[in-house]
């Protein structure tokens, strides 16, 4: 058993080990994207497309959701107690600071994570990967740093969309039940939301925008042979970034009450 | 920037190690492929010959050793250096490993795009059209790769390896999948090529092949090298084990044609052994 455990130990520090060694090639990769021959901004503009643009319906309809119950329901509840107040703190906490940038996350790894791991990963199986190393194309600057760079990009707006949706289209959702003054309202939204929640927010999104580009990058070129390794790597992928994303997000968030 | 080294062999493996599992496939192996000449990888599946050709064209690292392309070891050169280098180098893949998200045309400009980006549309379109000439692909390039049987998508690996004009192709396969016009359309290819002083290295179980253009032939067993030598030198060799290899690597061409052995009786003497 202890040695088991200890097998298991050694492979996770050498995966880590690995991981950022992979992540650190990325960034080198990505800060000379400018002298790259005739490669990447085409795929980045495509990753943003399909990371960002096709992806804003689900965002926006998850906020505006998540923001309106948690006016109906924080100004019943917070209504009886008489700390009325308290709502627009809990839409702040809750939509800009912490779920909204976890959720956005949550939905883009299950998107373009799995649709990079999956793609790359038959790339190396049915070696287009090779074919990229044999005419000279480097693979990380030219696969993997468009969607590094994409993902990152479309995850930060994402989230802001997605604070934009949840706190002010929210509003107008909850007008159909339970109407509020939007003077009252948007007054006392703009007078809880600091700068801090907003950075903190910008932080986390690119940290998970990051995690997300290299989790679903890393686990697609582990592909070796067969086919039947893809749906292994895209659920571990999966479950990987899904773990990392919650342990960045703790991290962040100490940072911030600290 | 590293350069060739001149007078250089084309490829040079030096004690290279290599295990694409736990059983290791290349222990130790030494191995020279010269320039301006056509070496020939045989042996039964499982030999290690695909392998060999892409640790020889760096696509694959060595577990241990050295391997050369022209004198310059592949995993010494900076991602510039790399680059550069590969433009004198095409790799024809055996599955064609065409990119599926580009047509055929795309597939092909890619390489030179890359190389030449300041090249013009009209000369990206003439390299274009001379590779796809060169492999016979005129009629495909407006095509999918999923839309083409894999005869026709190792064609369009090879244009793909010819689009930059290459010093050194290497070959996997080249002609399997193919009908015997396309064979013989890319042996009088491969004829050329070698008149030009182009290095050709292929991997192929066609002994028609071998026999036209082969100036080289090594023989592998199970990742180690039988024999290498001119064609009748092999051909000639009376050990046992390289005439059940030669036997049994030649034996399904034979199924299809009965002349081939004949064939290699008729212009080496080794051929009688494998009677």
């Amino acid at each position: 058993m202890i040695s088991v455990w200890g097998a298991a130990a050694i492979q996770a520090f050498k995966d880590t080990f690995y991981g950022f060694g992979f992540f650190w090639l990325i960034v080198r990769e990505s800060l000379k994207l400018n002298t790259h021959r005739g490669v990447g901004w085409k795929v980045v503009v495509m990753q943003i497309l399909f990371t960002g643009v096709n992806a804003m319906a689900i965002i926006v309809l998850i906020a505006l959701s998540l923001g309106a119950v948690i006016i109906f329901e924080g100004a019943q509840v917070l209504g009886v107690i008489g700390q009325k107040d308290l709502l627009y703190v809990l839409l702040v906490t809750i939509i800009t600071r912490e779920l909204g940038p976890l959720l956005t996350a949550f939905i883009v790894m299950a998107r373009s994570g799995v649709a990079i791991a999956t793609e790359l990963s038959n790339m190396v199986i049915s070696q287009e990967i090779e074919a990229y190393m044999a005419v000279g194309i480097n693979p990380i600057s030219y696969l993997v740093v468009p969607r590094f760079l994409g993902v990152t990009v479309s995850v930060v707006a994402l989230t802001v969309l997605f604070s934009a949706a949840g706190l002010a289209g929210a509003w107008f959702v909850v007008q159909f039940i339970q109407p509020i003054p939007a003077a009252e309202y948007f007054s006392n939204l703009l007078a809880h939301l600091t700068v801090k929640d907003i950075l903190a927010s910008l932080v986390k999104s690119l940290a998970f925008g990051m995690v997300i580009a290299v989790v679903s990058s890393y686990h697609g070129f582990q592909a070796n042979q067969s086919s039947t390794e893809v749906p292994v790597l895209v659920i571990k992928a999966v479950t990987r970034g899904f773990g990392l994303l919650i342990i960045f997000d703790v991290f962040i968030t100490l940072a911030y009450l600290l | 920037m590293r350069h060739a080294v001149e007078g250089a062999p084309a490829v040079e493996f030096e004690a290279v190690t290599f295990s694409p599992g736990t059983v290791p496939l290349f222990q130790s192996l030494h191995l020279t492929v010269p320039k301006a000449a056509c070496t020939v990888f045989m042996g039964p599946s499982g030999s290690g010959k695909s392998t060999l050709l892409r640790l020889g064209a760096g696509l694959i690292p060595p577990a241990s050793g050295q391997v050369l392309y022209r004198g310059i070891d592949w995993y010494d050169l900076s991602d510039h250096d790399n680059a550069v280098i590969r433009e004198s180098l095409g790799f024809a893949f055996q599955n064609g490993a065409l990119w599926a998200n580009k047509s055929v045309y795309q597939n092909i400009e890619l390489p030179y795009q890359y190389h030449r980006p300041k090249a013009d549309r009209q000369e990206v379109r003439d390299a274009v059209a001379r590779a796809a000439r060169m492999a016979g692909i005129q009629a495909q390039l407006g095509q999918r790769p999923s839309q083409l049987s894999l005869g026709e998508q190792k064609l369009v690996s090879l244009a793909r390896a010819l689009v930059m004009d290459p010093e050194v192709l290497f070959l996997d396969d080249p002609t399997a999948s193919l009908d015997a016009q396309a064979t013989e359309k890319q042996l009088l290819l491969f004829q050329d090529l070698k008149r030009q002083g182009r290095t050709l290295i292929l991997v192929t179980q066609d002994p028609i092949v071998t026999a036209r253009i082969a100036d080289r032939l090594v023989l592998m067993k199970t990742g180690t090298i039988l024999v290498e030598g001119t064609f009748a030198e092999v051909t000639r060799n009376p050990d046992p084990e390289v005439i059940a290899i030669l036997t049994s690597v030649l034996s399904q061409a034979a199924t299809f044609s009965g002349d081939i052995l004949d064939l290699l009786s008729i212009d080496h003497d080794g051929g009688d052994a494998l009677k």
